[in-house]
């Protein structure tokens, strides 16, 4: 079986700091995986490497079978990885369509079916399709986040703490998105902190503590399971 | 009094072209561009040389002025930028100030030291309107500032690339991560700045002479256009450039345009010489840095609260 992203003993250092410890996960096609754990645990860390903004410091990462440690971050995404990272970060003077349009590598034509495929998904950003991306709520500008990360059509899309500063109903509109997009084809990898909602959206997950992986599994016998809970609460 | 503004007006078309080109690799890199006043000599020297050579007018000219000048700016950006765009910016203050010291002394070598005046843009004489003559050279440069603007405008609201470019000024690390070759699309920035200020330069060698030692004064108006206007912001740009233009134009010629002030102070003629107008403009600079130290049109994008 040829996983969309298979990491093997990944390891990432900040100066002398470890922040992601010998970590051995694989995401299979079409499947949405949730990497859960407290502030800290290395979500982030993780997301960033597999998109190339971090190096690692050892182990492997393959990307469909093939080992992309030494791609740059903008050829990984042309490979086929969608990133929507942690605080959104959308091009504050680009307009919603045009936060669209860059992220695009398609022509001009199936770009055009691409955004209107998002105004479907997100009603709301098809309302605010010419307002600057700096005006947006947080809610509308974490679904432009994610659509942007939708346009180069990956065949894996890294989500990066979601629902960050939004209301609980705003966080399900976004987060249930996630079993649809899988279903259409692309895996999902999603960093959350709100572990019940993560666990509910997803098919498996794994749990970080302190740049370690410590629990992995399917992410209903999970939601049961009482040790996935202290490992949250544990904290540190 | 028309005539007056209207040089003011083509002065100050000049400056936002080499001010925009400045904002505009300032936005994409986050570094300050020292060696954007040499792109005026470089560009000024190569439209007197073309014009004389080919005995052609700068309109003909300007293309391959602008062809030339892109690949110019490139090639700076891949030897100044592209190896130190990890360091501090004070590395890149100090790698485009040698390199307008290369650019400077190239053509020098090349060229030799004597002013030359470049090709009118169209031609040199003079229209008239109504009871007005206007300089077309003037008016010429007014217009070709205005398409220049104008072209760029639509690069970058209505192509793909544009938007890239833009993009990238907002979040380079970001639009690395969503696939865009972001060290392609700075060398293609300093290309359009180079290409705008090289136009510039074309305008300028023809108006006034131009010299290899030039770059370094037109450095220090793009800076404070830029300053002045608002960091970062390319309206800003504009209006900076228009400011300085006012001062360069309109204070040396208010004796003329009012006798009575100077009939009133004779003593202080002096003060409205081309070079006093020197030190009312810094002066007034430091007042508007003072009273607004964003600049005029500081932050363009602003922060939701």
């Amino acid at each position: 079986m040829k996983y969309i992203l298979e990491t093997r003993n990944l390891s990432v250092r900040y100066g002398e700091i470890a922040a992601l410890n010998e970590l051995t996960m694989y995401v299979e096609q079409g499947e949405a995986v949730a990497l859960v754990g407290a502030n800290g645990a290395g979500k982030t860390t993780l997301i960033k490497s597999i998109i190339g903004l971090l190096a690692l410091s050892q182990g492997e990462l393959l990307f469909d079978g093939a080992d992309v440690r030494a791609v740059t971050a903008h050829l990984r995404a042309r490979l086929g990885i969608g990133y929507s990272p942690e605080g959104r970060r959308v091009f504050p003077g680009l307009s919603v369509r045009e936060n669209l349009e860059v992220a695009s590598f398609s022509n001009a034509a199936e770009t055009r079916r691409l955004i209107d495929q998002m105004y479907t998904i997100f009603p709301a950003l098809k309302e605010k399709e010419r307002s600057l991306g700096w005006t947006l709520s947080g809610g509308q500008q974490q679904m432009l986040a994610v659509c942007r990360a939708l346009m180069s059509k990956p065949r894996l899309l890294l989500l990066d703490e979601p629902s960050l500063g939004l209301s609980p109903k705003l966080t399900d509109e976004v987060l249930w998105r996630i079993p649809e997009i899988a279903k259409a084809g692309t895996a999902v990898v999603l960093a959350e902190q709100n572990l019940t909602k993560a666990l509910e959206v997803t098919d498996r997950a794994y749990v970080l503590r302190v740049g370690t992986l410590v629990l992995q599994g399917a992410s209903s016998e999970l939601r049961s399971n009482p040790s996935v809970r202290k490992t949250f609460l544990g904290g540190l | 009094m028309i005539q007056l503004l209207f040089n003011t007006l083509s002065l100050a078309a000049a400056y936002s072209l080499l001010a925009i080109g400045f904002v505009l690799v300032l936005n994409a890199t986050g570094a300050v561009n020292l060696a954007h006043g040499s792109f005026v000599v470089v560009g000024g020297f190569l439209a007197a040389g073309l014009g004389s050579w080919l005995k052609l007018p700068g309109a003909v000219v300007l293309p391959i002025v602008l062809a030339g000048m892109m690949i110019i700016g490139g090639l700076l950006s891949l030897i100044a930028y592209y190896p130190l765009r990890n360091r501090p910016a004070v590395s890149v203050f100090i790698s485009t100030l040698s390199m307008s010291a290369i650019l400077e002394t190239a053509t020098l070598l090349i060229f030799g030291p004597s002013p030359r005046v470049g090709p009118p843009i169209l031609s040199s004489g003079a229209i008239q309107v109504g009871d007005v003559a206007l300089n077309v050279q003037s008016l010429s440069t007014v217009l070709l500032a205005v398409v220049l603007v104008a072209a760029q405008y639509v690069i970058f609201s209505r192509t793909v690339l544009g938007k890239r470019l833009r993009a990238v000024a907002e979040d380079r690390e970001m639009a690395r991560a969503l696939g865009m070759n972001v060290n392609a699309m700075i060398v293609i920035t300093f290309g359009i700045a180079a290409a705008l200020a090289g136009a510039a330069g074309l305008m300028f060698a023809n108006t006034f002479y131009i010299t290899p030692g030039d770059g370094e004064a037109y450095m220090i108006k793009t800076y404070v256009a830029a300053t002045m206007g608002g960091w970062g912001s390319l309206r800003g740009a504009i209006v900076g450039a228009l400011f300085v233009a006012a001062f360069e134009v309109l204070v040396p010629s208010l004796p003329l345009a009012m006798p009575s002030l100077v009939g009133a102070l004779p003593s202080l003629e002096a003060l409205f010489s081309p070079i006093a107008s020197t030190i009312w403009l810094y002066l007034a600079f430091l007042v508007v840095l003072f009273f607004r130290p964003q600049g005029l049109f500081g932050e363009a994008v602003q922060q939701r609260a």
